[in-house]
């Protein structure tokens, strides 16, 4: 069932963060026997002040714990969650959890006692959407439109947002509804790890990506 | 009267198509169903298809025969169908979309490999999806103070 061949240079990082030693423990040690390589933080304190300094990799983040609420942390941004995709675990698999923790990002949830198909499971899915959104082109220092993993018609939107357009003027220009100009957006800012426009068109112009250019008003 | 629908199928769609194309779904939806006054919640996951709709219905079943022979879902199970006296969702929305094996998981569920899928686990999904259970009180999801039918109205729920 489970495959634990993976040579040492393709070891993929992955963090565990739970006061409960015991089960840091074993969960590193599964993750260690099936070619994971994990790393475990007692408190999520320590791991957000090394994060920074952290290659990429899923994080199991445990919702419980003394003096913190794991998806709060995910509600205030607090973890960068496209280079960490957060698995939240929790002892109470309560339904309104998950969808809190969904909803403020987590890349999946996962109820204790999980079974080792399902914890290497999440992992490798969370680990392909590193792959997917961040990882390709965060490795030459330099992001290309390519990078950002937008659709073209995200990428338009972008433009025309970087152009000043409102979305009425740009809905009417791409020939869609301004509603789902808003959708698109909103996708945009998730996917750009944003909270504003202003902040998407940042990061629009660091990529490269130019501005629509604008249509005399007829 | 209103009537609540719901029913979980299998995407067709695959790989970069799937986003766009969902993106469409869910703008065409959202127009339809405030037109319709049809309340519910759409979700995707693990490639399988769940959804929650409730308003009149006349509303329901036109709006059910056009989702059935939609080519972008095969493998179209209803799993409620029946007359209710209240709303469990505020608007429509897509509740859900992504790579969550969490999510998917509870999703198969809706498919045991025998027999029909438990009430408990259909209210786990309704309220994965936003909405307030079908069935009792979310502390007590199996108990039920009124009892209600998986195939009352009449009408076709194909429930295998």
């Amino acid at each position: 069932m489970i495959e634990p061949v993976v040579a040492a240079d393709l070891k993929r990082r992955v963090y565990v963060i739970d006061d409960d030693q015991g089960f840091r423990d074993s969960v590193c040690a599964l993750l260690t026997a099936v070619g994971w390589l994990p790393e475990g933080f007692g408190d999520a304190k320590l791991f957000l002040d090394a994060q920074e300094h952290l290659g990429p990799g899923p994080l199991l983040l445990d919702v419980r714990m003394p003096g913190l609420n794991g998806v709060r942390l995910l509600e205030v941004n607090a973890i960068r969650s496209q280079k960490f995709p957060v698995i939240v675990v929790t002892g109470h698999g309560d339904i309104e959890t998950a969808v809190r923790a969904l909803k403020a990002g987590a890349a999946d949830f996962l109820e204790k006692p999980f079974t080792a198909p399902d914890i290497i499971q999440a992992l490798e899915v969370a680990h392909s959407r590193i792959s997917a959104a961040l990882d390709r082109g965060s490795t030459n220092g330099q992001s290309s439109p390519s990078h950002l993993a937008l659709t073209s018609r995200e990428t338009e939107i972008l433009q025309g947002l970087a152009a000043g357009l409102q979305y009425k003027v740009l809905a009417h220009r791409l020939g869609i509804s301004p509603r789902t100009v808003e959708m698109h957006r909103d996708k945009i800012l998730k996917k750009l790890n944003v909270r504003t426009n202003a902040q998407a068109i940042r990061v629009a112009v660091l990529a490269g990506i130019d501005p629509l250019e604008k249509e005399s008003d007829g | 009267m209103l009537r609540s629908f719901m029913y979980c199928s299998d995407c067709t769609l695959s790989g970069d198509l799937v986003e766009e194309e969902l993106d469409r779904l869910v703008a065409h939806a959202r127009v339809k169903n405030e037109r319709l006054h049809v309340t519910g919640a759409l979700m995707l996951a693990s490639g399988q298809f769940v959804q929650f709709l409730e308003g009149s219905s006349d509303a329901i079943h036109a709006l059910v025969d056009s989702i059935r022979a939609d080519p972008r879902h095969t493998n179209f199970r209803t799993l409620l169908d029946l007359e209710t006296d209240s709303r469990r969702f505020a608007g429509w929305s897509l509740a859900y979309s992504g790579t969550a094996t969490f999510v998917g998981r509870e999703l198969r569920r809706l498919r045991p490999a025998t027999g029909e899928p438990s009430r408990r686990q259909i209210n786990r999904v309704i309220r994965l999806l936003g909405g307030i259970p079908m069935y009792g009180s979310p502390a007590n999801d199996v108990g039920t103070s009124r009892r209600v039918s998986l195939s009352c109205g009449g009408t076709s729920a194909d429930l295998r």
